[in-house]
């Protein structure tokens, strides 16, 4: 059965780590390390370990333990303040379904018939729109131009309503 | 400059409070708590991810992590485990996710040509750092992660377990075998059949 411990691995631990490897280990130490293979493959991988340990010592940066308390506590705030936010945006979106259905089953109860003609004051209205066709005829891209131009007049307020509003929040 | 008012210093006080009711830890403690640990910690992430500014990022995550816990500890050991135990559980959750470390830099310069006392073999330094980080590269992450707990900061078996998440039991034969292997790699283990004695 394979062996897996020795017992000098701590006394060749400790010679380690007093840095006396390789020329300041007592005869005796150095000469078990080269019989047995325990403390062999221990001498070797310990050995550079500590080595890189030390350089990385040197070179390693934290940062202040202030800074890090800091951070991690507007950090907290911000995700406690997300995590309040998200019923509050469940609700909205309970109310806007609520709203949706109880419309949809008023439109239900009241049949178009028994409520005033929407179609034809829609229709009504159509007709009284003036004719784009001659002024889409005069500019360059025609029609869908036109519409494109109608269709960022109509969204640019939203768009920038939308994005003060995140300003605004960032802020 | 705009005075402070009465109301605006306890509006301060307040906040303060606030924030502070964050954590379970006050800020006292985790101060002392972290210069106890950060370097440390540090040392160990840039060694097992390979790359000092992962480790930077991943020394911030894991003290956060820590904190949002809340979890009570049975002494300072535990603490610290259970410190180690979130910052592996990121730099392992990173590997997953495909964030491949270059492997370690050399000091100093790009071309790891750092001033050194003249005394210094820095070839030989150099090559030995070269040989070290092509040799844990290539063992499993967990294999580097219980080799440097162990024998560069001279862990103990139980805390290795804690650190890790793994039964106390078995870290003296997984330990064992990344040795072997990492003597092998360095050139300067036994062979295998040297082991059975």
């Amino acid at each position: 059965m394979t062996n897996i411990e020795c017992a000098r691995e701590q006394d060749v631990l400790d010679m380690l780590a007093a840095r006396r490897w390789p020329g300041r280990c007592e005869a005796e130490l150095e000469a078990h390390i080269r019989a047995c293979a325990i403390c062999g493959d221990l001498t070797a991988a310990a050995a550079a370990l500590l080595d890189e340990h030390e350089s990385a010592w040197s070179e390693a940066r934290v940062p202040a333990s202030g800074v890090v308390w800091w951070r991690a506590q507007v950090r907290a705030r911000e995700e406690a303040a997300r995590a309040a936010a998200r019923p509050i945006a469940f609700v909205q979106g309970v109310a806007a379904s609520c709203a949706v259905w109880v419309a949809i089953s008023l439109l239900r109860a009241f049949p178009l018939q028994a409520g005033p003609n929407w179609r034809g004051w829609a229709t009504g209205l159509v007709g009284k729109l003036p004719d784009f066709s001659a002024a889409a005829a005069s500019v360059p891209g025609g029609l869908p131009f036109l519409i494109v131009v109608g269709a960022s007049l109509v969204l640019a307020p939203v768009v920038l309503f939308i994005g003060l509003r995140e300003a605004l929040r960032e802020e | 400059m705009r005075d402070i008012t009465l109301s605006d210093v306890e509006r301060l006080r307040s906040e303060a409070a606030d924030t502070d009711a964050v954590f379970e830890m006050d800020e006292e403690t985790f101060r002392a708590f972290y210069d106890r640990t950060a370097r440390p910690l540090w040392v160990y992430l840039s060694r097992i991810t390979g790359s000092g500014d992962l480790a930077d990022d991943l020394l911030q995550e894991s003290y956060y992590r820590f904190l949002r816990a809340d979890a009570q500890h049975q002494g300072e050991a535990h603490r610290r485990n259970s410190l180690f135990r979130i910052a592996t559980n990121l730099a392992r959750d990173g590997r997953r996710r495909g964030r491949r470390a270059h492997l370690v830099a050399l000091p100093g310069g790009a071309d790891g040509s750092a001033e050194l006392p003249a005394s210094v073999d820095v070839a030989g330094d150099a090559q030995r750092r070269t040989d070290l980080t092509r040799a844990m590269a290539r063992l499993k992450p967990r294999e580097r992660e219980m080799l440097w707990l162990a024998y560069a900061q001279g862990l103990t078996h139980v805390d290795i377990a804690g650190a890790l998440g793994v039964k106390a039991a078995s870290v003296r034969l997984l330990l064992f075998r990344a040795r072997h292997k990492l003597a092998t790699l360095l050139g300067g283990g036994a062979p295998s059949g040297r082991g059975d004695r």
